[in-house]
């Protein structure tokens, strides 16, 4: 539901770089975001094309990497994926003691294609 | 051409939330934000801590809500500066929200600020305001199995409280698992059984709530 916001918040930084650089035209943001950070991917999709109608994004597609989720086990001291996204237990030996390195809140522009 | 960029996108929020961070450090108003789905009891939690707390503090309120203002006109009765943010279906109070409503308090005048953000559990985690503690309250007919569904906002407070303890032998909630699965997300998340109807376990929280204004009151920074 806010991937609105978080659009409008995307092109701020577009339109800063645009100035820096002296780009015109935007052809590809890729960004990347962790699996448990509530963005979802065809909303975020839908609040892009609406709010890139017009401007220097007009038609430019959007790439979402979405980092998985991982978990530092305690227990078995080495760190997993976790396949069911839950942060609690450890994928391999079901302990709770357990701590998330990464796959969390990311939320980040990593780059663009542009002319 | 390629531009390698790697920046937060959440960035010019973060920003603002740290500008109000500074201005109420600098006015030395402590800031709570109160999440919770809708419905799990954020009025009322506000309106019982008003009620025990506004002898030692003044307090003031910013309710979010998507529309209406039903909210604050049950604080306003209470004799309490309320501001009501109609966020016209955004689903989140974010910082530049916070930041317009500044002309409607008196700061200098001021010791607590208590924002109420839209009832929602997932959006208002991402975004922050300035705040010095995010509270969240998950409420027993809720179920025990949210923390696991929705891990951020957990991850995020400082503060759980179970609320509608008087309701957990009617709706089957597993306490143990709600502090278990909690735990697990956050350690050092504090959590305080209570119930608003009946009053039960609220001390705790007001006393957690004293003892953090007092603490940031000796040292604002």
């Amino acid at each position: 539901m806010h991937e609105i916001s978080l659009i409008q918040s995307l092109l701020t930084i577009i339109d800063d770089h645009a100035r820096e650089h002296g780009f015109k035209k935007v052809n590809q943001v890729s960004l990347s975001c962790g699996r448990l950070s509530t963005v979802e991917p065809l909303a975020l999709d839908f609040a892009f094309k609406i709010l890139t109608e017009t401007g220097i994004c007009a038609g430019a597609e959007l790439k979402l990497d979405i980092l998985p989720l991982k978990i530092h086990c305690f227990s078995c001291d080495r760190e997993f994926e976790s396949k069911n996204g839950d942060p609690t237990t450890c994928p391999n030996c079901n302990q709770d003691q357990v701590t998330v390195t990464g796959g969390w809140d990311e939320l980040q522009l990593i780059e663009m294609d542009v002319d | 051409m390629k531009i390698n960029v790697v920046k937060n996108i959440l960035d010019a929020n973060n920003r603002i939330a740290a500008d109000n961070r500074t201005f109420f450090n600098e006015k030395k108003v402590f800031v709570l934000n109160l999440m919770s789905s809708p419905g799990a009891g954020k009025t009322s939690l506000v309106e019982k801590t008003i009620i025990a707390l506004k002898e030692r503090y003044s307090i003031g309120v910013i309710e979010g809500d998507i529309q209406d203002s039903y909210d604050a006109e049950r604080i306003a009765k209470l004799n309490i500066p309320v501001v009501q943010i109609n966020t016209g279906g955004a689903c989140h109070l974010d910082g530049n929200m916070i930041k317009e409503t500044f002309p409607n308090f008196d700061f200098d005048n001021l010791d607590l600020l208590i924002t109420e953000n839209v009832g929602n559990l997932v959006c208002p985690a991402e975004f922050k305001i300035g705040e010095n503690a995010k509270i969240m309250i998950l409420s027993t007919p809720e179920g025990a199995d949210k923390p696991a569904k929705y891990p951020l906002m957990f991850a995020e407070s400082a503060v759980l409280l179970l609320n509608k303890m008087d309701l957990a032998p009617y709706v089957d909630f597993d306490l143990k698992k709600a502090h278990h699965d909690a735990l697990a997300i956050n350690p050092k998340l504090k959590i305080f059984e209570i119930s608003c109807k009946d009053e039960s376990g609220l001390k705790h929280w007001f006393s957690w709530l004293i003892k953090e204004i007092e603490d940031f009151r000796q040292d604002p920074n």
